[in-house]
């Protein structure tokens, strides 16, 4: 019935259909896959945890030894320092605004206290179109798919898998990660989503909103993930069409994600419901 | 004693991907060290040591990734076989072809996955950082994909390893040439 050059060419386009339904079905039930996708993660993660620990040595050797030992340690303590003095004024200013805003409904703030696990950064895929690291803490740790993760300067993103010794995380960078956020300063809330230059798009922000560049960005508690008042990011830009709901805002992340080496894992992240938030 | 070989240079492409550029702050400018290595393979080996190993770097990519999973290895492959195919009317074992082979290659791979980030996304709009990541891919690849080829052929010879292109690979042939 068909020629013989005709059969390979349709028995091919079955093939690529194939491969593209599987890709799909990959893609929309990711959990499908997870079983095949555990053992790369279980077989490249020892190797992994080896090669950082000799980067990690060879590049604190340099650090030390190399470069003048007093200098690089202080420097290290004022920027830990600063870093810390940076968010503490985050929170503070965060923490005075929920106190002006609710003292007049509630006069009571009810802080919760989140139960961390720390872990180290021992993989990070440098593909800008997906991002992700990979800690050396996983399912015997207590970690879940779902959890938040921070450290001390902000938000890290999101566990998506996780393995008995390994757990992999969504960076906020990554473009298909989402976060439900605020304008620190006039609570304009929108979407926070990564960009593949390692930026944000800050979407959903109405135009009638005041945001302006240096602007912090913080979580908004709203989407059920990350707790709120957590530092995100500061406005690096603003567009305000002429027409339209929405406004344009780039915003560009405080931490800095391709530094990463401990990151903290929220075990008991709080659940808002929406109205919370504000 | 060759598959392992082979493991091995996969597995340390991955690893040198995920442990050591990680430290690197602008590593997201730089293009999938894997492909030089999959065309390398697709052009001088033969289907049956080739595909199992690109296959497997493609499964330890998918792993490590946040995207679909079978992404890297589809990709993978389908640029396996389109290279074996092209071989048979041209072929690509000359300098002078090479780069422009592994900068097709990483553009062909940057447009699939921006456009699996796309369909995830569900929304069609183009970041303007993208443009500047694809050609920045695209040029380091032409820049340093023969780089990248002489130093595995030049291990690879001193293995002594047979490929599939014989004589091809002489030294005349490979800076010229020959369809």
């Amino acid at each position: 019935m068909f020629s013989k050059r005709t059969a390979i060419i349709l028995s091919i386009v079955l093939v690529i259909a194939a491969n593209i339904v599987v890709i799909s079905i990959a893609a929309k039930n990711p959990h499908y896959f997870s079983g095949l996708r555990g053992p790369a993660v279980f077989l490249i993660s020892p190797f992994q945890k080896v090669m950082n620990g000799v980067t990690g040595f060879l590049k604190e050797v340099w650090i030390n030894y190399f470069f003048l030992v007093s200098v690089s340690e202080e420097n290290e303590r004022l920027k830990r320092t600063l870093e810390e003095a940076l968010e503490n004024n985050r929170a503070l200013v965060e923490i005075e605004s929920s106190n002006t805003r609710l003292k007049s409904i509630l006069n009571l703030q009810q802080t919760a206290e989140f139960k961390l696990i720390t872990a180290q950064v021992i993989g990070k895929g440098h593909s800008p179109w997906f991002r992700s690291v990979i800690i050396d803490k996983g399912s015997e740790s207590g970690i879940r798919k779902g959890l938040p993760v921070i450290i001390p300067s902000g938000i890290v993103g999101q566990i998506i898998e996780t393995n008995p010794r390994s757990s992999k995380i969504l960076l906020i960078t990554d473009q298909n990660s989402a976060i439900d956020a605020v304008v620190q300063r006039t609570r304009a809330r929108g979407i926070i989503e990564g960009e593949p230059g390692g930026g944000f798009n800050f979407k959903y922000v109405l135009r009638k909103d005041d945001v302006r560049a240096g602007d912090t960005v913080v979580s908004s508690g709203l989407d059920g993930v990350f707790p709120k008042g957590l530092t995100i990011g500061w406005v690096s830009g603003v567009v305000k069409p002429v027409s339209g709901v929405f406004q344009e805002v780039s915003v560009l992340p405080l931490v800095e994600l391709d530094k990463l080496e401990e990151v903290s894992v929220i075990l008991n992240p709080p659940k808002s419901k929406p109205g919370e938030g504000n | 004693m060759n598959y392992l070989f082979h493991i091995g240079n996969c597995v340390g492409l991955v690893l040198l991907q995920t442990t050591i550029l990680k430290n690197w702050p602008h590593a997201a400018y730089v293009y999938d060290l894997s492909i030089p290595y999959v065309v390398y393979l697709s052009l001088f080996f033969p289907l049956k040591v080739s595909l199992p190993i690109v296959l497997l770097t493609g499964y330890f990519m998918d792993g490590i990734s946040s995207g679909p999973f079978g992404l890297y290895m589809s990709i993978y492959f389908w640029m396996t076989m389109a290279f074996r195919r092209i071989t048979g009317y041209l072929q690509i074992n000359s300098i002078s072809i090479i780069p422009f082979a592994v900068g097709i290659a990483v553009l062909a791979e940057d447009i699939i996955l921006m456009l699996a980030v796309l369909a995830l996304k569900g929304s069609y709009d183009i970041e303007s950082a993208t443009g500047q990541i694809i050609a920045s891919h695209f040029l380091l690849a032409v820049i340093t994909g023969p780089l990248i080829f002489l130093v595995m052929k030049w291990i690879y010879e001193r293995r002594g390893e047979n490929t599939d292109m014989g004589p091809s690979m002489e030294k005349g042939r490979f800076f010229w040439p020959t369809i």
